[in-house]
């Protein structure tokens, strides 16, 4: 009677493909004939007759082991959510039905739910173990909380044993299933000040520019035409000069919110914590509130394997698509990317996709030099950068506090070459704002 | 966020099983009370089988059914009732069936889930499997009255037919 069965099923069948299937025997009733013979042979010798009679219980142990074969897997699965559309932290009960529409018994199915790598299971369990007559159905339920995404769910793992749990055989059965898709609301957090670069429409970004406004910038000569309310004529009082005052002209900016969702940046304090692209989507999306209530035109992009761009633009459809974005593509899910990043490529492209005028708003936790580069770069090419930094270091570690030194000196990099850079620690964001004042 | 497809699970062993396995070692010891050193095999197994299913270890099982087993061969050595020793021998066998299968059940799936009709079904088969050799074997060894090579030839013949029913 040895045991040689191995722990999870879902560890054993993690390259188990979708819809694919394999066998094997667990051999868990190896050694009982061994058993039965030593009772079988001592009741012999000792003219015992029970222990023969004994032995024969462990016989039909072996001989039911010995003939068994692997049960065929023919389950239905009919999977369904209770909201598929849910707004963030809401629950989300996954009621999943299986049917054994085979023609034979199932004594032993196991069943293990595919559910989205990104999702946390709040109640319940996703796994069930359950024994089905053919036609017959039996209920498995759980509860998500769900969190920013779009969120697919897994192919889910049968494995059924015969009877005598010698012979198994495990199987992806797919299920169709409409993903969970959760959309936050862009929700302004407060204001960020922007660099002075813009564009010729007018808006709300002082800039270094003389002509009509609020806030003093020179005085020049008069020159005809100039309007009369312009006229400085304290001075012209004082020195008989004619001269007209200039103001800083507001203008609206091109902002692109570039999200950097490399592998490098899905960093997180803590094994439950939220990660740093995570924050940073968020930070994107009150950013892009912000921005485009004082009248300024924002994109959206991303730094990763898979390409995300959305054009510098306002209004509500241009928002919805921003909603959209932030929410449910790829390139920024919850988890990390499987592709390779090559940064000269991504930049390059980007490079050509940005509008002249545009400046970048980029939110980075900042964990590695190439990033820095990067920005001081994009910098130097005429797309003043401004950066929104969320703190993924935490203090636990020798190791992140080391971690937490560079990202500082890599602050300090880029304020040395004038980007102005926002440190996000653990706190709201509009705490970070505010505390960053007029002057990130 | 790490993202790991599979979540940690509680592991210890299927509430089910384990209360089904250790009612079936108990009854099995309580059976082997026929010799003092038989009861003390039978005890420790016992206390073994216990063990093994509040942590989970495998191996302290099968050593528990090994020792139950020890009990039930010292109990037949020193001429127990047949009712007995074969009573024992299934409750024996039926205990380590349901105990590892509750490790297992554990491992894989975790107490959250619901397994209550997988255990039942795996405690039913195992105690069918265990019983019906033991009454058929009961009964020829009654009907053989004892004494002729009667019982081992039938039992010889009955596991041929068994193996040639069984085969796949």
């Amino acid at each position: 009677m040895r045991a040689t069965e191995s722990a999870d099923a879902d560890r054993t069948y993690a390259d188990l493909g979708p819809n694919e299937t394999t066998t094997r025997r667990t051999e868990r009733w190896r050694g009982v004939s061994a058993l039965a013979l030593v009772a079988g042979a001592a009741g012999v010798l000792a003219n015992q007759p029970a222990l023969v009679v004994a032995g024969t219980v462990g016989i039909a142990f072996a001989a039911l082991a010995r003939a068994a074969g692997p049960p065929e897997i023919e389950v239905a699965l009919e999977r369904t959510v209770s909201d598929a559309d849910p707004d963030p932290d809401d629950s989300v009960t996954v009621t999943v039905d299986v049917t054994n529409t085979g023609e034979s018994i199932l004594p032993d199915l196991r069943l293990i739910d595919g559910v989205p790598p990104a999702l946390d299971v709040a109640s319940g369990s996703p796994r069930f173990g359950t024994a089905l007559r053919p036609g017959e159905s039996a209920t498995l339920s759980y509860d998500v909380t769900a969190t920013r995404g779009n969120h697919a769910f897994e192919p889910a793992l049968a494995v059924a044993r015969d009877v005598s749990g010698t012979a198994e055989r495990a199987r992806r059965v797919r299920a169709d299933a409409t993903p969970i898709a959760c959309v936050p609301s862009l929700k302004s957090a407060g204001e960020l000040p922007l660099r002075a670069q813009t564009t010729g429409q007018p808006g709300r970004v002082l800039t270094e520019i003389g002509g009509s406004g609020v806030a003093f910038h020179t005085t020049r000569e008069y020159r005809p035409g100039d309007p009369l309310s312009r006229i400085d004529w304290n001075g012209l009082a004082k020195t008989g000069e004619l001269a007209t005052v200039d103001f800083r002209e507001e203008r609206a900016a091109s902002v692109v919110l570039l999200i950097d969702a490399r592998e490098e940046a899905y960093r997180a304090p803590g094994p439950d914590a939220e990660s740093a692209v995570e924050r940073s989507v968020r930070a994107a999306g009150a950013l892009y509130d912000a921005l485009t209530d004082e009248e300024n035109r924002v994109g959206i992009a991303a730094l990763s394997p898979e390409p995300c761009w959305l054009a510098p633009g306002a209004g509500t459809a241009h928002r919805a698509r921003v909603r959209e974005l932030l929410a449910t593509h790829p390139a920024l899910a919850p988890t990390p990317p499987d592709a390779p990043f090559y940064p000269s490529i991504r930049a390059r492209r980007l490079r050509r996709r940005l509008p002249d005028d545009a400046q970048l708003v980029v939110c980075s936790p900042l964990c590695d030099d190439t990033i820095v580069r990067l920005l001081q770069r994009f910098d130097s090419a005429g797309h003043r950068v401004t950066v929104v930094s969320p703190d993924p270091t935490s203090e636990a570690t020798p190791g992140r506090r080391l971690a937490g030194i560079e990202r500082r000196l890599r602050l300090s990099t880029l304020r040395s070459a004038s980007i102005p850079a926002l440190d996000w620690r653990d706190e709201p964001l509009a705490t970070a704002l505010a505390r960053a004042g007029g002057s990130v | 966020m790490t993202a790991t497809a599979t979540p940690p699970i509680d592991d210890t062993p299927a509430r089910t099983s384990t209360g089904l396995a250790l009612a079936a070692s108990l009854a099995g010891t309580l059976a082997l009370a026929v010799s003092t050193v038989s009861l003390a095999f039978g005890g420790l197994g016992f206390v073994l089988v216990g063990l093994g299913l509040v942590r989970g270890w495998r191996s302290a099982v099968t050593l528990g059914g090994a020792g139950l087993f020890c009990g039930v061969v010292l109990a037949g050595l020193v001429g127990a009732p047949a009712s007995v020793v074969v009573f024992a021998t299934a409750t024996t066998v039926v205990a380590w069936d349901i105990a590892t299968f509750g490790i297992d059940v554990g491992e894989e799936l975790g107490r959250e889930a619901d397994t209550r009709r997988l255990e039942l079904v795996h405690a039913g088969a195992s105690v069918m499997t265990a019983a019906i050799p033991a009454v058929v074997g009961m009964v020829l060894f009654r009907t053989a009255g004892g004494g002729t090579a009667l019982v081992p030839i039938a039992l010889l013949c009955g596991a041929v037919v068994l193996v040639v029913v069984l085969r796949p």
